[in-house]
C-alpha cells in the first residue's frame, strides 16, 4: 500500500517520534511506500528519500493538508500517530486512515471521540484503555497494537560508581530516578512527594534523585501546565538531592545507548502517572530496572513486576476527564520493594519484557496483521474476495 | 466484462451491508471481473477526493462504472451530479433513495449514464425517466438457526420482539418503544445504533425512553451477531415512519420471520402484516403468538434470490 504516515517529525526528542523511526522503516521493509507527513517539529521545504530514508513531505499546517496530500500522491491509507485533539476538522475529511493516538484521560473525552469519528480504525496500544474506550466507541473499530522496547536496551555489566558517575552522582547509596515531560498531567510533583517519604523513611541511605526532565515547562505551558521544578525541590527540601540533565542536552535528547546507561545507572524508576502506553516504563526494564507505576491507565498492563502505587484522588480537568493523582506513601512503599529486587531479577525482567515487547515482535504479531487486513480492505480486487 | 463499483462496503450503513451482499452474489454466480472502489461514506465530499476516486477508476480501466448511491453518500448532495460528468465510462447507478429533484434532474440526462437501477415500482415512478430499472433487492443468506442464535446470545424461552437498523425518527424507533411500554409481556431489543460513535439528540431521547423501559439498545453490532439477533426474533417490529425500500425486511424474510410494519404503500404485495398504529402492532403481537405466518414468503424468497439478482445485474452491465 502507499501510506500516508502523519506524526511528529522523526528526529524529534518525543515519544511520537521514538514510535514513528520504528514504524516507518519496518512498513518499507514489508513493501509499502511510506510518505512522511510532518505534524509538529519541521517547518518548511521537502526533503527526498535519500536523507532520512524516508519521503519527507513539508510539515502540516492545517489538517486539510492531509486531504490534499492523500489525493495528490494517491495514497491507499493515512496513519496519523498522534493526539486528536489539536486536529479539528479531521473527521470532515474524506481520507481512509487509521488513528494510533493513545488516551490518556477518564472518560474517553468527547472530543477524542469526534476527532477520530470517521477514521476506519483506532489503534490503542493498551488493553486498558481499550475497555474503557468501547463505553463511547464501536469495539469493532478498536484495534490493540502495543508500542515496542528497541535491543539497545539491556543490562549492563558496569559498576555502580561508573553508572552513577555518568549521571554526576558520587558517594551516594541508591539513585531514584524519574523520566518524563514537564507537563501538567505527568504530576511531578506529587511524584517528587513520594520520593521524599522514601528519603525520610531510610535516613541512612545516602538517596540521589535524577530527574530527566525539564526545569522549566514543556513549551507550550499555557496550554500544558507544568512546573519550575527547582523551586518545587526546594519546597520539599530534597534541593540538594537532585541532579538534572543539562538544558541543552535535555532538548537535543539521547541516544538509545545514553538512555540505555541512564536507566542502568537508575536504581528504581517512578511513572506514577495516568499514562496512555508509558515507554519509559518499557524502556527502564527492559534495561532491567524496576518502575513505579500508579494502579490507574497502562502502566500495570506493562509493569512486570507489580510495583503500583494506589491511587489517592483524582486530577480533573475542565471538561470532566480526570488523571489519577498517586498516593506518595504507596510510592514510597514501592520505591524500596523495587531497589529491593533489582540486583535479583535485573536479567530475568529485562528478558521477559524484550521478549514480549521487542520492537520485531510487535511488529510481526500486531502490526503485519494488522495492515494484512487493511489492505483486504481496501484494495479494490482483495475487497471482492473478502466480503 | 470488468466492473468497477464505487460503494462503501464495510462501514456502518445499510448501503454498506447491501453492497457486501450483491459482490458476493456478483462474485460467486456471474462471470463479471468485478472491482470495488471503496467510497469514504462520512467525509464532506472535495472535489480532490472525486480525482482521486476517477483515477482509482483509471488505473482499473473497467467497462462499467456501477455506483451504489444514496443522498447522503455524497455531500453536497448536488455534487454527485458533477461526479459522473466526469467519469470516463458508461454508468449505471443505483438509487437507494429518489426524489431528490435537483441531483436527479441533473443526474439522468447525462448520457454517460446508462441505467437507473431502482428496488421497486414505486421509486421507479417517481424517477420518471427510461433509464430505470426494477431490480429488486434479494434476499440474502442468512446464517444460523433460531436455536443455535439465541444461545450465543443468552436468550432463554421469552418471546422476543426486536427493532432493526438505524436509531432514527424515519425509521420508528420511538412507536416500537410506545409498543414496548403498552405491552409488556414480551422482551424487547433495539438491533441499532448510529453510523457513527457521535450520537444524534434523537438517540440520546430513545436511550432514555429505552432505559426507563429495561428495553436494550445493542448498539451496532457486526454481521455475526445481527444475523444471530433475526434469528433469534420471535417477530420484528419495524414502524418506519418514511420507507423507500427496506433492504432489512429482506433480510428478516430470508431468516422466515414475521415482520410487521405500518401501511405503507411500498409493502403492498409483501408477505408482511400491516398495521396503522400501536394497537395495531400489539394486536400483530397476539397474533404471532397464536402461531400466525403471513403466506407467501417461500416464494418471496426464492424470487429474490442471490444468483438471479446476481444475473440481472450482470445482464445491465453487457448491455451498456
Amino acid at each position: 500500500m502507499r501510506i500516508l504516515y502523519c506524526s511528529d517529525f522523526p528526529t524529534l526528542n518525543t515519544g511520537y517520534a521514538n514510535v514513528s523511526r520504528e514504524l516507518v522503516r519496518r512498513f518499507q521493509a514489508d513493501g509499502h511506500e511510506v510518505i512522511y507527513l510532518p505534524i509538529a517539529g519541521y517547518v518548511g521545504g521537502a526533503m527526498t528519500k535519500d536523507v532520512l530514508g524516508v519521503e519527507m513531505l513539508p510539515a502540516l499546517m492545517k489538517p486539510d493538508d492531509i486531504l490534499h496530500w492523500f489525493t495528490f500522491r494517491m495514497c491507499d491509507l493515512c496513519v496519523i500517530l498522534k493526539d486528536p485533539f489539536p486536529l479539528k476538522g479531521i473527521e470532515t475529511l474524506p481520507v481512509f486512515s487509521v488513528f494510533y493516538a493513545p488516551i490518556t484521560e477518564d472518560p474517553v473525552s468527547d472530543i477524542y471521540v469526534k476527532h477520530t469519528t470517521t477514521s476506519l480504525y483506532i489503534w490503542l496500544p493498551s488493553r486498558y484503555w481499550i475497555e474503557k474506550a468501547k463505553e463511547k466507541i464501536w469495539p469493532e473499530r478498536l484495534r490493540y497494537l502495543p508500542h515496542g522496547v528497541q535491543k539497545e536496551f539491556h543490562p549492563l555489566d558496569w559498576p555502580r560508581e561508573r553508572l552513577y558517575a555518568s549521571l554526576g552522582f558520587h558517594g551516594i547509596d541508591v539513585l531514584v530516578g524519574i523520566v518524563s515531560v514537564n507537563r501538567h498531567r505527568k504530576l511531578l510533583p506529587n511524584q517528587l512527594e513520594g520520593i521524599k517519604i522514601f528519603m525520610d523513611n531510610n535516613p541512612d541511605l545516602n538517596v540521589g534523585v535524577y530527574l530527566h526532565a525539564s526545569i522549566t515547562p514543556d513549551e507550550p505551558a499555557a496550554i500544558h501546565g507544568g512546573w519550575d521544578l527547582k523551586k518545587v525541590t526546594e519546597t520539599l527540601g530534597i534541593d540538594k538531592n537532585i541532579r538534572f540533565p543539562e538544558p541543552h542536552i535535555y532538548r537535543i535528547g539521547l541516544s538509545l545507548r545514553e538512555m540505555n546507561v541512564m536507566y542502568n545507572a537508575i536504581d528504581c524508576l517512578v511513572n506514577a502517572t495516568t499514562e496512555g502506553f508509558g515507554l519509559p516504563i518499557l524502556e527502564s526494564q527492559a534495561s532491567g530496572t524496576p518502575v513505579v507505576t500508579v494502579n490507574h491507565g497502562n502502566g500495570p498492563e506493562i509493569n512486570f513486576l507489580g510495583l503500583n502505587a494506589k491511587v489517592a484522588a483524582w486530577d480533573w480537568a475542565i471538561h470532566g476527564t480526570r488523571i489519577a493523582i498517586p498516593d506518595p506513601y504507596s510510592i514510597a512503599e514501592n520505591i524500596e520493594k523495587g531497589i529491593s529486587m533489582k540486583e535479583k531479577y535485573r536479567y530475568k525482567l529485562s528478558e521477559e519484557v524484550r521478549d514480549k515487547y521487542d520492537w520485531d515482535v510487535v511488529y510481526s504479531k500486531y502490526f503485519r496483521p494488522e495492515l494484512e487486513k487493511l489492505e483486504s480492505e481496501l484494495d479494490p480486487k482483495k475487497i471482492v474476495e473478502v466480503a | 466484462m470488468k466492473v468497477a463499483m464505487i460503494t462503501p462496503i464495510f462501514e456502518r450503513c445499510g448501503v454498506a451491508r447491501y453492497a457486501r451482499d450483491l459482490v458476493r452474489a456478483i462474485r460467486d454466480h456471474t462471470n463479471v471481473d468485478l472491482y470495488v472502489i471503496r467510497h469514504h461514506r462520512f467525509g464532506v465530499t472535495d472535489r480532490r477526493y472525486l480525482q482521486y476516486l476517477v483515477a482509482k477508476i483509471n488505473q482499473i480501466d473497467p467497462d462499467v462504472i456501477h455506483i451504489q448511491h444514496e443522498y447522503s453518500l455524497f455531500k453536497p448532495i448536488e455534487i454527485f451530479a458533477d461526479f459522473v460528468r466526469i467519469l470516463p465510462k458508461p454508468v449505471i447507478v443505483t438509487m437507494h433513495s429518489i426524489g431528490h429533484l435537483p441531483l436527479d434532474s441533473a443526474l439522468f440526462p447525462n448520457p454517460k449514464v446508462r441505467y437507473i437501477i431502482v428496488p421497486n415500482e414505486g421509486m421507479k415512478k417517481v424517477a420518471r425517466t427510461d433509464k430505470a430499472v426494477v431490480v429488486p433487492h434479494m434476499c440474502p443468506p442468512i446464517p444460523g438457526s433460531k436455536e443455535e442464535a439465541r444461545k450465543r446470545l443468552g436468550i432463554g424461552d421469552e418471546f422476543l420482539a426486536i427493532h432493526v437498523g438505524f436509531i432514527d425518527y424515519r425509521k420508528g424507533t420511538d412507536v416500537f418503544l410506545k409498543v414496548a411500554q403498552r405491552y409488556r409481556d414480551a422482551k424487547y431489543v433495539i438491533v441499532g445504533g448510529w453510523h457513527v460513535d457521535v450520537p444524534t439528540e434523537y438517540m440520546k431521547i430513545i436511550k432514555d425512553m429505552a432505559s426507563k423501559l429495561g428495553v436494550r439498545i445493542t448498539g451496532f453490532v457486526p454481521d455475526k451477531e445481527y444475523y444471530d439477533w433475526i434469528q433469534a426474533a420471535d417477530v420484528i417490529i419495524q414502524p418506519c415512519r418514511f420507507v423507500s425500500e427496506s433492504y432489512t425486511l429482506m433480510e428478516c424474510l430470508s431468516a422466515r420471520k414475521p415482520v410487521i410494519v405500518l401501511n405503507h404503500p411500498i409493502f403492498e404485495n409483501r408477505p408482511v402484516i400491516k398495521v396503522r398504529d400501536v394497537d395495531g402492532i400489539i394486536d400483530a403481537i397476539k397474533r404471532v403468538r397464536r402461531g400466525y405466518l403471513p403466506p407467501g414468503i417461500e416464494e418471496f424468497v426464492n424470487s429474490r434470490s442471490p444468483k438471479k439478482i446476481a444475473r440481472i445485474h450482470e445482464d445491465l452491465y453487457r448491455r451498456c
